[in-house]
């Protein structure tokens, strides 16, 4: 019997299915943060083409810029959105922070009513 | 174009998409670098400050907007746009079309060369005048003297009858050579002290009246003041009255303080009087003539001269008061002018002893 060690090994492996770019509905880009408004939109462009919409963010202390899903801008003004951002998601936002919103929109109405 | 010298065709490029890491060490060297975007066209100037505003991985996410110079526009106008941002390079335009950049450091060092130009022009200008001034003491005062003194030696030759007519004409002819040396004097004068010469002065124990004495006898042989018939009323009253000074010098200050008075009087009378104060050691000269004008202080620069009403013609080259005040600095008195109620008063204070009595 060979009292030499012998290194052994353990993986634990899984699978998920991910889309690119990982992001559905909106992306908050920081002031700071690595990737800017032009490449972001490029990589965009390339991944998903026309699928999103940039707005640059002016009189903000952290947030440089705003991508919105056409999906959603369909159905909401982006002026809209971005007042909601700036309420409830720019105050949390750090400026070397690329943030990831999810954004589930749901439209409806209270009564539909018709002459039968 | 004026701006033409300044444009460079030759400057450090980069792609929009090249990565910031990449170009760091570029643009260290050269203080900023020229973006073009894949179809090589124009889109910005790099700057370090830019880094550190939006610090991105690519160039595109790091330019910021800057000023663009045009075509026609002029120095003033590129240096005011590089005041409004930090770069030391901006782009130029001609309708719309880039054809260049401008680099700070040349507009800058442009327009020093144009400031030392003019000043080195205003330099030998200066030094022109100066030389020309000291030139004509020599080419036109000795020849002026040669002139005066055969003038007066025949003034003195005993005349007949017939020359009497020839007598007077020879005086009138004395009096104009005399008040064109006077004139002459004053602008070397003028000149020598603004290059900077201390002036030669003669102090001598003087009384006062006397000097009064010799003035108003030169006012009362020129023709001119004679048919104005300007009463020149003077009040001695201290006839004792010695002072230590530079008797030509404040003569010829007196003369043209007269002579100024003489000139912007609005009756035809001034008076001419002067007083001690003997705890501060000094004496004022003090003198009073009727005036419609306003006195406007500008007249004590050489060359400026006052407006007369009507568009009268102003005679004169404007040097009288100017010279008045050097020599009252010289003097080392100071010179003050009053309007008073349609009067005006001119004091000259100098010391009863010079300085260098």
């Amino acid at each position: 019997m060979s009292s030499e060690s012998v290194p052994k090994y353990s993986i634990q492996l899984s699978f998920e299915d991910i889309r690119l770019p990982p992001v559905k509905d909106i992306l908050v880009l920081g002031k700071k943060c690595p990737q800017g408004r032009i490449g972001v939109f490029r990589s965009f462009q390339f991944l998903v083409p026309n699928e999103f919409d940039s707005f640059e963010i002016d009189n903000e202390e952290a947030v440089e810029a705003v991508f919105i899903n056409k999906r959603v801008l369909k159905k909401i003004s982006p002026e809209k959105i971005i007042a909601i951002l700036k309420e409830n998601v720019f105050p949390y936002v750090s400026e070397n922070e690329v943030l990831k919103v999810d954004f589930k929109l749901r439209v409806y109405y209270e009564s539909i009513e018709g002459e039968l | 174009m004026e701006i033409d010298k300044y444009i460079k065709n030759n400057f450090p490029k980069v792609n929009i998409y090249d990565g910031v890491k990449t170009v760091e060490g570029k643009l260290l060297d050269y203080g900023y670098l020229v973006v073009f975007d894949e179809d090589n066209k124009f889109y910005g100037i790099l700057s370090p400050v830019d880094l550190v505003r939006r610090p991105h991985l690519i160039v595109a996410d790091c330019v910021t907007d800057k000023e663009v110079i045009s075509y026609d526009d002029c120095s003033f106008d590129i240096m005011r746009k590089f005041s409004y941002c930090n770069s030391s390079a901006l782009p130029v335009f001609n309708n719309k079309e880039f054809i260049g950049i401008i680099e700070r450091s040349d507009v800058l060092s442009g327009l020093e060369s144009k400031v030392d130009e003019l000043h080195k022009k205003s330099l030998i200008s200066d030094e022109a005048k100066n030389n020309f001034l000291r030139n004509i003491s020599h080419e036109v005062r000795t020849p002026l003297n040669g002139i005066l003194g055969f003038l007066e030696m025949i003034q003195n030759l005993k005349a007949t009858k017939e020359e009497k007519d020839t007598k007077r004409f020879i005086q009138i002819m004395r009096s104009s050579a005399d008040r064109f040396l006077l004139v002459m004097n004053d602008l070397i004068e003028l000149s020598l002290i603004d290059a900077g010469e201390k002036p030669n002065l003669t102090i001598d124990k003087i009384l006062v009246k006397q000097i009064f004495d010799e003035v108003i006898m030169m006012f009362n042989s020129k023709s001119d003041i004679a048919n104005n018939k300007v009463d020149i009323n003077y009040d001695i009253s201290d006839k004792v009255r010695y002072i230590y000074t530079d008797a030509k010098r404040l003569k010829h200050l007196l003369y043209h303080l007269i002579e100024n008075a003489v000139k912007f009087s609005a009756s035809k009378y001034i008076s001419i009087f002067y007083q001690t104060a003997t705890d501060t050691d000094k004496v004022s000269f003090i003198i009073r003539n009727n005036t419609n004008d306003n006195f406007d202080f500008e007249m004590l620069h050489p060359f400026q001269k006052q407006d007369l009403n009507n568009d009268e013609f102003n005679p004169g080259l404007g040097i009288g008061l100017p010279v008045v005040k050097k020599l009252t600095t010289i003097l080392e008195g100071n010179l003050n002018i009053k309007h008073l109620d349609m009067e005006m008063e001119v004091t000259v204070t100098i010391p009863v002893r010079h300085s260098q009595f």
